[in-house]
């Protein structure tokens, strides 16, 4: 067994052993979980420093006839970039979460969700083999059902997993039957033998596919469950919901898309493209803030899915990473407000996670505040911030690809974009520029150093220094050096156009209220919630209560008519029995009484009778024998 | 001498059943039902070690002749008594004692006539044992038919509020299913003949499965072209076992005995039922229907297929409608025995493995669906969904092993659900691609079973357990106590069940692998799916 082979199951395996030791110190789970995740990222650390990317050695999970399934790792420039960006981000939730958790009850539950989900989410960017990575992709989706669902108490809460869990549900079992699909096409589960065969997929298999990574992706039109796994607790939403969970979908596409037939990669691009700008758009009417960041968050994995379909998954990895920080980084400074707040309102009813209710004044929350605004500015993409870079490197491949589509994805950015600065800045406004409402006293926590530290450190990750040293050229660090030009034209426009949009549209909403009176369809996420109830779930149940009912009298019904007709035969027979065969025993038995009876009357007793009938006998024997 | 452990596996329930009919004592009942139990699962470690010493595809077998009958000048009969223990009996016998000895632990919720309770239960315990181990049809018929008797009268007289009603369903449509086995069981005996001057019939599965023994005037010889309605007496034949053994299991449309049965049953007979009884089912049509009619079964795959399909997605619907909780885990039952004959239609190793790990997989996590909704129903007498929410605040250890019983049913990769549907799905895709034994739509609509099914489960989660505490009964909330410790007894093995037969199938495949491969090789061979 390779070194690398021990130490990535390792990786995988210590938030078990972290789960293990909150079941011991039940106390101290917050910290024994924190401590558990710097070792892990220690250990992610010196394995990414090794380089070593080719794990030969595989352990036989189970064999069956034809197949054996061996846990392996398929290593490659995209899981080396991705493994670090989890355990960080990981790491950096977990410290947050002490503070922002400290008064909750059930904190053993939580962290050890936090725990499972990122052994799953580990285990998922290593593993090499499809059933292994189905089956993490699956862990994924249960730590995301049970986080979500946290607050049990909260109906809506549950509803929420629900609807999260099913809408996967229906997009992983298409993704396993097109694992098993593969399974019979290429003879294989191993991911590296499937690309090193390089034969392109079946059409039907890939579509398959494709839905297979929609729901997980939040892509239309199964993106609506996003928006509403914002009930869970900030740090889950950062972590699970806005940094690694949901990029599943994007890295398993990223990883198949050697593969990929033309058709899929152009779904791809297209369902990615109207998932960008539809949620972009869905974003610029939300008044809850962390639904304002779950609509960009799933207009941003529009984008990635969309660059996976021009045949560019490096744009899409570095979007992924660049966004994972961002965003999460968001997440955990509205989650911090929101907690601040909370301990500082005047009254509880007061919801603080409503914009039209903030206006807290900036300078109160300067921390919070201006981590916030860098993340901002990275999300829209303004200049010298890391998401700068990655989106330019979006236009530059779309704009330099030969793919047809390329084009149509190129104006969708921009559009997306555009529209990103505009809801960026209303949310910007609207929290912490706003006319003072007299909602919150000013006291703050804001200094604690667990809620710092991580807010600090997910902003430095959100300057161009992750990506290159130069500020203005999208040339990644860890990528081949390709030989690809921005254009001039490009590059300039870019950097003026987002800080001067950025500009206006803070002009603009800094200068009048907010309006009360939304677009409703965009408000409700283009009604796909009302949508998918009336179309499937509506019906399923209908079908359901159908079939019971006729399972009650259609099937019962029959056998209970069988019964009623046996029961009625049988007394049928039984009257027969009685009157017909009985009925004839009975006659002869009554015939030979009568008979009987009649014969009895010559046994009277008197001997004057018998001499009668002696004498009347023997006068007819005389008379027979004298004629 | 060498000790016939599997004689002392029938033997040890019928001496404990005679042994509590001659002892008193309110208690000492359950103590002896215990003791046989753990009896047997002591004999099963010690069978498990015999058999890692042997190499064979068949662990251990007893045989001795049973009786003769000569039959004039057609030859003689002679019958055996042949107990055998392979890859497909042994996992089965395991999770049977595994499963009788919890039901038994269960069996604490019974007040009274408690003597003529434990003597049933082990009396259906030795039925059991026997009908999974039995390899003369005769032997296996006397077994699988004498488990109607305690079937019946636990039902009929520990059950709840229509017990007779379920009670005499149940008996009368099972009777039906033996009885279309019998003519089957007839016909095959007449058929299948060794040697001459005298010929010697028997009931052996072994010389039904030789098709040099078929005599040539033989009802059921393949040349034999006079037939019912179109079809060989073969194929008839087939249909019979077919029908017989899927009422068993249950399939559509002969399940409606399944959801009153176990309505009424008490919780102990319900595991019982769901873990145990239908597997003798799927047991039956793998030993027996498929062994011996394999043309007849592979040319009718698609409607074995289908109506596998049929109860998958029927059953699951029903559940998801289901105002009840034990109808709703009643109907999922029949939903995932839906995927035994889908397994069996695909017709490959992959989907076979995929039947037998179904059967032991269900067994457990029904075993424990069965047992969370005893729990509650011990407590209030109530079983409606409607009824409660809110329940995790005053139950949430009760709350978590309902998490992993549901999340088990709902194929949860990780627990032991996922791995036995995902074997029959890969049988059932491979047996849709080139060769079209069953159509691709199959597993298709299997899928949409396994949604549904995630949705009944999780939807009752968020009706029975999520949100504030509350109840629409008039009861005190102090009755709603969490887990004694004696539930957790019966929960915490099963659990940890699902868990290793999820995670590491191996422990069940080292014993069902060699079985599948022997059986494909009599039944399918490669050239008979044109492989």
């Amino acid at each position: 067994m390779s070194q690398s082979f021990i130490l990535v199951s390792l990786i995988c395996c210590l938030p078990f052993a972290g789960m293990l030791m909150n079941l011991w110190l039940r106390k101290y789970v917050a910290y024994t979980s924190t401590f558990f995740l710097f070792i892990i990222n220690i250990l992610v650390f010196y394995f990414i420093n090794q380089h070593e990317t080719q794990i030969e050695t595989s352990l036989i999970w189970f064999k069956l006839q034809s197949f054996s399934i061996e846990l392996n790792y398929y290593i490659n420039r995209d899981s080396i970039l991705l493994l670090p960006v989890v355990s960080i981000i990981s790491f950096l939730v977990h410290v947050f979460s002490i503070g922002y958790m400290a008064y909750e009850k059930s904190l053993s539950r939580y962290f050890n969700g936090l725990l499972f989900f990122t052994a799953s989410m580990l285990l998922f960017v290593c593993a090499g083999n499809l059933i292994v990575i189905f089956l993490a992709w699956e862990c994924l989706g249960l730590a995301s059902y049970l986080l979500i669902g946290f607050y049990r108490e909260k109906t809506e809460a549950g509803f929420a997993a629900l609807k999260a869990m099913l809408l996967n549900r229906f997009s992983d079992l298409l993704l396993l039957s097109a694992i098993i699909l593969m399974f019979a096409y290429y003879q294989s589960f191993n991911l590296k033998e499937i690309i090193d065969s390089q034969q392109t997929l079946p059409q039907l298999v890939g579509w398959m596919l494709l839905l297979g990574v929609l729901a997980k992706s939040a892509q239309f039109p199964l993106m609506n469950w996003l928006p509403s796994a914002m009930t869970g607790p900030s740090p889950v939403s950062a972590l699970i919901h806005a940094a690694t969970m949901v990029i599943a979908g994007v890295y398993l596409m990223i990883r198949l898309s050697p593969i990929l037939p033309l058709s899929v990669l152009h779904g791809l691009t297209t369902i990615g493209s109207l998932t960008a700008l539809l949620g972009a758009l869905a974003a610029t009417q939300q008044f809850d803030v962390k639904k304002i960041l779950a609509y960009s968050t799933i207009s941003q994995l529009g984008l990635m899915m969309a660059a996976v379909g021009i045949a560019s998954p490096q744009a899409a990895m570095l979007h992924m990473i660049s966004h994972a920080f961002f965003k999460a980084g968001l997440f955990l400074g509205v989650g911090a407000l929101i907690h601040h707040l909370e301990e500082n309102r005047v009254n509880k009813e007061i919801n603080v996670q409503d914009i039209r209710n903030l206006g807290a004044p900036y300078k109160s929350y300067p921390y919070t505040f201006y981590t916030i605004l860098i993340f901002s500015l990275a999300l829209c993409g303004i200049p010298f911030t890391s998401g700068f870079l990655s989106k330019e490197y979006l236009l530059t491949q779309a704009w330099n690809s030969k793919n047809s589509l390329s084009i149509f994805y190129f104006v969708f950015i921009i559009l997306t974009s555009t529209i990103t600065v505009i809801y960026t800045t209303r949310l910007i406004v609207y929290t912490f520029f706003n006319k003072s409402k007299e909602n919150f006293n000013s006291a703050s926590s804001e200094k604690k150093p667990v809620f710092l530290f991580p807010l600090i450190a997910l902003s430095i990750a959100s300057f161009w220094w992750i990506i290159n040293f130069n500020p203005f050229h999208a040339d990644f660090y860890f990528f081949s050096k390709t030989t690809f030009t921005t254009p001039v034209w490009l590059t300039i426009g870019s950097t003026l156009f987002f800080p001067v949009l950025f500009f206006l549209a803070f002009r603009y909403f800094n200068s009048r209220d907010i309006s009360n009176s939304p677009n409703q369809l965009l408000l409700q996420g283009f009604a796909l919630d009302n949508l998918q109830q009336k179309l499937f779930v509506q019906p399923t149940l209908f079908i359901g209560n159908l079939f019971l009912s006729i399972e009650k009298k259609w099937i019962d019904g029959f056998i209970h008519v069988m019964a009623f007709a046996t029961v009625l035969f049988s007394h049928i027979i039984s009257f027969l029995d009685y009157w017909l065969v009985d009925g004839l025993v009975r006659m002869t038995y009554k015939a030979s009484y009568t008979l009987g009876g009649w014969v009895r009357v010559s046994r009277s007793g008197y001997v004057q009778h018998y001499l009668f009938w002696f004498l009347f006998t023997a006068v007819l024997f005389i008379i027979w024998v004298l004629f | 001498m060498e000790l016939p452990l599997l004689t002392l596996l029938i033997l040890i329930p019928l001496l404990g059943a005679l042994l509590i009919l001659l002892v008193n004592g309110d208690t000492l009942f359950q103590r002896l039902a215990l003791a046989v139990g753990l009896l047997q699962v002591l004999l099963f470690g010690v069978i498990l070690f015999k058999t890692s010493l042997n190499s064979n595809t068949i662990y251990l077998s007893e045989k001795v002749n049973w009786f003769t009958l000569p039959l004039g000048k057609s030859g003689i009969l002679q019958t055996h008594y042949h107990l055998l223990l392979d890859g497909l009996s042994l996992p089965l016998i395991g999770m049977s004692i595994l499963v009788l000895l919890i039901a038994t632990l269960a069996s604490q919720e019974i007040t009274n006539k408690k003597k003529g309770y434990f003597s049933l239960l082990l009396l259906l315990n030795a039925s059991i044992m026997g009908s999974f181990m039995a390899q003369d049809f005769l032997l296996f018929y006397l077994f699988f038919e004498f488990m109607l008797l305690p079937m019946y009268f636990l039902i009929g007289i520990w059950g709840g509020k229509r017990r007779e009603y379920a009670s005499i369903k149940f008996f009368l449509y099972t009777l039906l299913g033996s009885l279309l086995i019998l003519v089957v069981l007839i016909a095959l005996y007449m058929s299948y003949g060794q040697g001459a001057n005298p010929t010697v019939y028997s009931f052996s599965f072994d010389m039904a499965q030789q098709s040099n023994l078929l005599q040539a005037d033989a009802l059921l010889h393949p040349n034999n072209f006079s037939g019912i309605g179109g079809l060989s007496l073969r194929t008839w034949a087939f249909i019979f076992l077919f029908i017989g053994f899927g009422i068993k299991l249950p399939m559509f449309p002969f399940h409606t005995w399944l959801p009153d049965a176990h309505v009424e049953a008490p919780t102990p007979i319900s595991v019982i039922l769901a873990a145990i009884l239908l597997k003798i089912g799927g047991y039956g049509l793998l030993r027996i229907a498929y062994p011996v009619f394999p043309s007849e079964a592979l040319q009718l795959s698609f409607w074995v297929g289908l109506v596998g399909v049929i109860s998958i997605v029927y059953g699951a619907w029903c559940a998801l409608a289901s105002k009840d909780l034990k109808k709703l885990i009643a109907y999922s039952s029949i939903s995932h025995m839906g995927f035994v004959l889908l397994g069996l239609a695909s017709a490959h190793a992959e989907g076979i493995a995929g039947v037998i790990y179904q059967m032991i997989s269900h067994g457990f996590i029904s075993a424990m669906l069965f047992l969370l909704a005893g729990v509650l129903y011990v407590r209030t007498h109530d079983r409606k969904i409607a009824h409660y929410s809110g329940l995790h605040q005053v139950m949430p250890v009760y709350f978590s092993f309902v998490l992993i019983a549901f999340f088990a049913s709902l194929g949860m990769p990780g627990l032991s659900g996922f791995m036995a549907e995902f074997f029959v799905l890969t049988g059932a895709f491979m047996a849709g691609g080139s060769q079209a034994i069953i159509p691709f739509v199959f597993p298709m609509l299997a899928l949409v079973g396994i949604l549904l099914s995630a949705g009944y489960y999780l939807w009752t989660i968020q009706r029975m357990f999520m949100g504030t505490f509350h109840t629409s009964l008039s009861i005190e909330k102090s009755v709603f106590t969490d887990l004694s410790s004696q539930e957790k007894m019966m929960l915490v093995p099963l659990a940890i069940l699902v868990f290793v037969l999820g995670l590491f199938p191996q422990v069940i495949l080292q014993y069902i692998n060699p079985f599948i491969e022997q059986w494909m090789s009599v039944v399918f061979p490669a050239s008979a799916i044109g492989l």
